[in-house]
């Protein structure tokens, strides 16, 4: 009876210890918070638009001081929201790269050693933006952000096909390690002489020849992003797209190969 | 008289073919005549029972009447019977080939018996790791579809 208030206390104990993992973990900053964040400030920055188009044809038209005002502080407001937009969308591209399992490790490093600066820009841009002075000093500081987003569009779109490319990847190397196992198995089914493995290594070469035409068509897709720049960053990556979708289908074809020829293992000659 | 005899027993081997066809021919110039008579006693009653010698009321004699229901009757008789034919035949192919199918599949089925990897660990797992991955390429979609770049206003100005 004396060891209940013990128990007790450390019946609490054991109770906490997975609640507070749980808050650990939900502390974690992972691409479903990013994307959060950027949806979030991309609403902001919608709000703030409507209001400077609103405020901007109010002072066109009257050009007093106080429409003058309010159409600076709506341009305002505006062009930090637009930052802000620009710098969580590319956080969020970058958590989602980081976070796809397959997508390549020294293209990761490549493309986050590009990202990071863009924050930081962005960031620095919305900070270096007075809270007092002239529309003509906007509209110099938006043509400024202009021409960097424009710069830093073929890396959204860069970033898109690696992620994209990344699930091709994973695939591929989940195949290339069940065929690694099935020649394996073959081998010790040929050197047993249970069965006839003619067939079956046939088989498997047509795999191996699947996965060696995804591989291509993967390296195709990485090029025409590699060459795209500027206005021609969408098409490149809708082309891009295609070429990954065409080495996705070759390794559903390479499955249905693994399948069959497991199937063909698992019965007699 | 040796003539006759050489003549005879080349007829028991082989008929000679113009007499086949003589006689051929003459029935079809029999049927024919008939096939005449009937068309001029249609068209002109009266001439046709003069000819014969006969008046028979309605103008045909019973004889040509006889042959006409015959021709008619061997050629409806024919027609049925082509029908009939070419029924039966398509009725009796099919069915066959129905059969063979059936047994072609049955012997598949049968013939193959499972190996001893059938139960094997490692071609089991490799068989739920295949499926596994199946699944999922098939969830998976390769496209972005809810990060495409944010449209953003920079057109910033104050003039009109």
């Amino acid at each position: 009876m004396k060891y209940l208030p013990l128990a007790f206390v450390l019946f609490l104990f054991f109770l906490a210890t997975p609640a507070y993992s749980q808050i650990s973990n939900s502390d974690d900053f992972n691409f479903q918070r990013a994307y959060a964040d950027y949806i979030y400030n991309f609403d902001i920055y919608r709000k703030a638009n409507i209001d400077y188009e609103l405020y901007r044809s109010q002072y066109l038209q009257f050009k007093t001081l106080k429409s003058q005002e309010n159409a600076y502080n709506a341009t305002l407001t505006m062009l930090k929201a637009r930052d802000s937009t620009v710098e969580t969308y590319l956080t969020a591209i970058r958590k989602k790269l980081d976070e796809t399992p397959g997508a390549d490790g020294a293209k990761k490093q490549i493309l986050f050693t590009k990202i990071d600066p863009e924050v930081t820009w962005h960031i620095a841009h919305s900070d270096s933006l007075p809270s007092a002075g002239t529309l003509e000093d906007l509209t110099g500081d938006s043509d400024a952000a202009k021409v960097r987003f424009q710069s830093d569009v073929p890396l959204f779109y860069e970033t898109l096909v690696a992620v994209s490319g990344g699930k091709v990847i994973y695939a591929r190397e989940k195949e290339e390690a069940i065929l690694t196992s099935l020649k394996e198995k073959i081998a010790e089914i040929s050197a047993n002489g249970d069965k006839n493995t003619q067939l079956i290594e046939r088989w498997i070469l047509d795999t191996e020849e699947k996965i060696v035409r995804s591989k291509e068509k993967e390296a195709e897709a990485y090029s025409i992003v590699a060459k795209a720049s500027g206005q021609g960053s969408l098409g490149a990556y809708n082309e891009a797209l295609i070429k990954l979708k065409e080495a996705y289908q070759y390794l559903k074809e390479a499955n249905s190969f693994l399948e069959e020829i497991i199937t063909e293992v698992k019965f007699e000659d | 008289m040796e003539n006759q005899m050489i003549a005879s027993s080349n007829q028991a081997v082989k008929p000679p073919p113009q007499n086949f066809l003589n006689k051929v021919k003459g029935v079809f110039l029999s049927v024919a005549a008939k096939l005449k008579e009937v068309i001029y006693y249609l068209r002109v009653p009266s001439r046709g029972a003069e000819a014969e010698g006969e008046v028979p009321s309605h103008g045909i004699s019973d004889r040509t009447k006889k042959i006409v229901t015959g021709v008619s009757a061997i050629f409806f008789l024919l027609i049925i019977l082509l029908i009939a034919a070419s029924y039966l035949r398509n009725m009796g192919e099919k069915p066959a080939e129905e059969v063979k199918e059936e047994d072609s599949l049955q012997t598949t089925i049968v013939e193959r018996k499972a190996s001893r990897y059938a139960t094997d660990e490692a071609v089991l797992k490799m068989e739920g790791d295949v499926k596994a991955l199946e699944e999922e390429m098939n969830k998976e979609d390769l496209e972005e579809k809810s990060l495409p770049p944010p449209n953003l206003n920079f057109d910033v100005n104050f003039t009109e």
